[in-house]
Formats: C-alpha cells, structure tokens, sequence
C-alpha cells in the first residue's frame, strides 16, 4: 500500500515537473493597431508574431518584423516604414515581460479564462519603454489563447508625424494582440 | 491667349489630382505582376540570414524575391492563413512563406516534397526568414 501511494506521488511530481518546465509558443500570433481621427481611420495587422511563454520562469516574449504590417493602402504602408518607424533602421519590435506574482504560479484550466498581469519592455523604434498590460488566457478543448489591448503615445517612441498630416494620425495607438493558439515546444 | 493658358492650367491641375488620388488609394501589388529583384534557393536565403542578419536585410527586406525550395510543411489555420514551408530537413530554420490571400487556391494542391518556386516580399528574420504576400510561380 506504501509502495502504490510512493508511487503515485512519484508519478504526480513527474506530471507537475513537465508542466512547470512547459515552453509554449506560436509563430503566428497576430498584431494588429489602429489609429482613429476625425479625419482618417488607418489600420495595420502583422500576422506572423513570434511569441513564447516560458511557463517555468514565469516569461513572456514577442518578436515582430516590422515590414511584415500591412495596411490597406499602399502608401501608408510605404509611410509607416519610410518616414514613422523607419523598418530598415529598426527592423523588428520586442517585448520582453514577466507574469506579476500575484498571479504565479502560472496553471492553465480548461475552460476558463485568467486575466494575468505582464508587465516589461517594449521595444520600438529603437526605444525602450516598460509597460503593464493585461492577457486574457484561454484554455478550450485544450487549446491555448491569448488577447490583450493596449494603447502607446508615439511621443513615447520618438515616432514623429510631419505637420502637414498631424490631424490624420492620433497621438495615441491602439495595439492589438490575438494568439489564436499556443503550441508546446517539444 | 489668356483662355489657352486657363485651360492648360486646369489640365495640369486636374492631372495632379487624379494622381493624387490614384496614389492615395494605391492597392498594395499583386506579386504576379511584380519582378523579383533576385532568385535564391531556400538553403542559400536562410544560410544568409542566419550568418549575416544585417547586410541580409539591406539586401532583401522589403523587396521582392523568388525562392525555390523542398516544401517541408504546409500550415493552415481555418483556411485563412496558409503558410508553406521551404527548407530542409537539416536546417532549424525555414523559409516562411505566408501566402498572399488571392493566390490561396494555387498552393493547396502542394505537398510535403514538392519542390516550388515561391514569389513573396521578404520582411526580415525571426525563427524563420518571413516572406510576406507570396504567390506560387511554379
């Protein structure tokens, strides 16, 4: 009897060790932004984000090229990586966070949604800046999602919007993150 | 004499504003019509990014390329990103090429072992080198 409950803990201690050590990750998470104005409504998306959950260590990270966003029209797109993020100098964003502890430590459950707190570093053009944002993970028929909603200031970044279109762009951007799902690195 | 000159500067000014307005609204282009600026094997365009990041990029990114590879894996997600691998079995790293939503149809009879020749606008490199819009040439 000693000898089945030794084992079954054995067991249990293996099965928790694999979880902690989980690194989940996905090569198409899906950025997208938005910018709204009286005047004009842009709207650009990047659907090959690289994003990894290091579930052992309690991190999260997203790389994204920035070439890779597209816009609706040719000329924003050519705008936004010539004049504003100015891609060939600064070709990729990085956020790098941690989980906050309160939320620690990380389980996923299936069927339930967590809001979790992430804060760390984003950088963009060339600039880092640390930010705390909110991630809404999902477990459903056991798959892994993740979304969370954020607003930057271009000032922030030193993104500068020449005069002449200053009333097309809002100061303020709307960034979207969508992982529709998370896989396991094996 | 006065009403020539009246007319020409209302051609001139119209012509600026059809223009204007042309290249506002300009659609991004459809890689079939577009010249690739270079042709590279799969191996070639990764050993390059994964070796030299930075002159790969000045070289390539944003730029329209043709690859030709052995499709190491197709990825679909609910038919509305179709990603196709090129590579090989040796290498970690791949060619990643996410296909232009108009051209979807022209990949979905390829499978693993097809060698293809891929038309796409190479955005950089993260785990694999990204290449954007891409429409199958052959």
């Amino acid at each position: 009897m000693q000898k089945t409950v030794s084992i079954c803990f054995l067991l249990l201690l293996i099965c928790l060790q694999g979880v902690a050590q989980k690194k989940l990750f996905t090569k198409t998470g899906i950025i997208s932004f938005y910018s709204k104005t009286a005047v004009e409504k842009i709207e650009a998306v990047n659907k090959k984000t690289l994003a990894v959950i290091d579930v052992a260590n309690n991190k999260i990270e997203f790389s994204v090229l920035i070439k890779g966003f597209e816009f609706e029209k040719a000329l924003m797109q050519e705008h936004f990586n010539e004049n504003y993020l100015e891609s060939d100098k600064y070709p990729k964003a990085v956020f790098t966070g941690i989980f906050a502890e309160k939320d620690l430590p990380l389980t996923f459950t299936e069927n339930k949604t967590q809001n979790l707190q992430v804060s760390g570093n984003l950088t963009l053009h060339g600039i880092t800046k640390q930010i705390t944002v909110v991630a809404a993970i999902t477990v459903k028929k056991q798959v892994i999602s993740a979304a969370t909603t954020f607003t930057i200031l271009l000032s922030d970044y030193k993104i500068k919007v020449p005069a002449l279109v200053a009333n097309n762009i809002n100061k303020e951007i709307l960034v979207r993150i969508n992982i529709p799902s998370l896989q396991e690195i094996k | 004499m006065k009403r020539y000159l009246l007319a020409v500067l209302f051609l001139a000014i119209l012509s600026m504003g059809i223009y204007a307005y042309r290249e506002f609204t300009r659609k991004p282009a459809d890689l079939n019509k577009s010249d690739a600026v270079d042709h590279l094997t799969a191996s070639d365009l990764y050993m390059l990014y994964s070796n030299y990041e930075d002159s790969a990029n000045k070289q390539y990114a944003g730029k329209v390329i043709e690859v030709t590879g052995t499709v190491t894996d197709i990825e679909n997600e609910q038919d509305t990103l179709l990603t196709i691998m090129l590579g090989d079995t040796l290498q970690s790293g791949r060619i990643s090429c996410l296909l232009d939503k108009n051209h979807m149809t022209a990949a979905k009879n390829k499978i693993r072992g097809d060698v293809v020749k891929i038309k796409g606008i190479c955005t950089g490199y993260l785990m694999d080198v990204e290449l954007n819009r891409c429409v199958i040439v052959k």
